[in-house]
């Protein structure tokens, strides 16, 4: 019981800047006023200053004498695991359809390597095919079986208050997620509509300038997912 | 390419993104913060296995996440968020998860000890801590307190973290700022 107080006494408020800008704010980076007025704000949380000092630690990288062998030892055993980069870094797609894009883009190569040897070219058929309408199609059939997601999308001058989609044929139920630029969820949600309202406490926490990222995957009755979610980004104040 | 600032690099990668000479440019990138992210995912879990899991995580999302990266701030602020980020999903995971006891828990405090706290009205209890806590707590026992109950560190990580030179660390200005806070909190209690 004290520790459920402390928690939600002494973690980040509604009115908390979001963690990137007090980033920005350490890096020197912010505008004048945006940084007067965080500053302002950080100098009477708690939460904020102690943040502020782990991103300062972390920039530091100080590994105490304890630390340093097991740090030693757990980055010898990241060397030895597979590397977060695929072996060819595909171009940019979201993770759920890398694979399906790669087989199609292997295929596209070989098509394409095909046609410039029989029209006499010398085709290098490592380098990624240099045929666009064909993948432009590809990427639209791949599309058709995602969540489609109207709106927000680009730059918004004001933070949006509800988000929307197109309905997935057989979909249920509908999981939202908004999330930062890296990923990280800021909220989510359940729903069996095609749009949702982000809650004002949500709204209130972010603070523009900021790029933010949405996604929705669509489930049956049973659960089952329903294609590959879709993902959008938007950017407010900028 | 060890000359080249970590924004050199993501904007070398960036202007040929599909070939295989871009993966160099993030594999000296992601090398040069790999003891940075590897120390700070051990203080997070205070395990040698799970900070490894963690830490190869972070790098996933950070490649995942990399066409988020602006100017907006240096790199490694940017992986901070990353790190920090991934690291609350799996915390928010576990406590999804059949509750384990935390390893620091304060099993020296009674129960009984709790009822001032807990007589705190809910919707009150945020303002008055934080208000008693500016009141009666020294500023190293106030950053103590929220990177522990705030943001959910480890002591052992607090005391790395902050550089704590005294014998029992950061449990040493827990146990004295929570007898400090039961003290402000019963005072309040008894003129309200």
């Amino acid at each position: 019981m004290e520790r459920e107080i402390l928690n939600g006494a002494l973690e980040h408020g509604s009115e908390c800047p979001d963690v990137s800008h007090l980033g920005t704010l350490v890096d020197g980076r912010l505008a004048p006023p945006e940084s007067a007025r965080i500053r302002a704000h950080v100098a009477e949380c708690a939460a904020c200053k102690a943040e502020i000092t782990l991103i300062q630690a972390f920039q530091r990288g100080d590994v105490t004498d304890r630390e340093a062998p097991i740090v030693r030892a757990i980055v010898s055993d990241l060397a030895k695991r597979p590397s977060p980069i695929p072996a060819t870094a595909p171009t940019r797609v979201d993770g759920a359809r890398w694979s399906a894009l790669g087989t199609l883009r292997a295929v596209l190569s070989a098509a394409a390597a095909l046609v410039a040897i029989v029209s006499g070219y010398y085709v290098f058929i490592s380098r990624p095919p240099q045929v666009p309408t064909d993948i432009g199609a590809a990427r639209e059939v791949t599309r058709a079986l995602a969540v489609p997601l109207q709106s927000p999308a680009g730059d918004q001058r004001s933070m949006p208050v509800r988000m929307a989609w197109g309905a997935v044929a057989g979909a249920s139920r509908y999981h939202v997620r908004l999330m930062d630029v890296t990923g990280g969820e800021l909220w989510s949600t359940d729903t069996r509509a095609t749009s949702v309202e982000i809650p004002s406490n949500v709204r209130a926490r972010l603070s523009a300038p900021v790029t933010l990222r949405w996604d929705v995957a669509a489930y049956g009755e049973g659960g089952a997912a329903i294609g590959v979610p879709g993902t959008a980004e938007f950017r407010v104040g900028r | 390419m060890e000359s080249l600032s970590d924004e050199e690099l993501i904007a070398q990668y960036r202007l040929a993104p599909a070939s295989d000479r871009s993966r160099a440019f993030l594999e000296e990138l992601f090398r040069r913060h790999q003891t940075r992210v590897a120390a700070w995912c051990y203080r997070l879990t205070g395990d040698r296995s799970q900070a490894a899991d963690l830490a190869q995580e972070v790098f996933a999302r950070a490649y995942a996440s990399l066409d988020g990266f602006r100017s907006d701030s240096k790199f490694t602020t940017w992986l901070y968020v990353v790190a920090r980020n991934k690291w609350r999903d799996e915390l928010r995971a576990r406590s999804a998860r059949p509750r384990e006891a935390p390893e620091d828990a304060m099993d020296d405090e009674p129960a009984a000890d709790n009822a001032a706290l807990a007589a705190l009205d809910a919707r009150d209890a945020r303002t008055v801590v934080q208000r008693l806590m500016n009141e009666a707590l020294d500023e190293t026992e106030k950053l103590v307190m929220t990177l522990h109950y705030g943001h959910g560190l480890r002591l052992d990580a607090i005391t790395a973290t902050l550089k704590l030179r005294n014998v029992s660390g950061a449990k040493a200005y827990v146990v004295s700022a929570r007898r400090k806070l039961k003290t402000a909190v019963e005072r309040w209690n008894a003129k309200s």
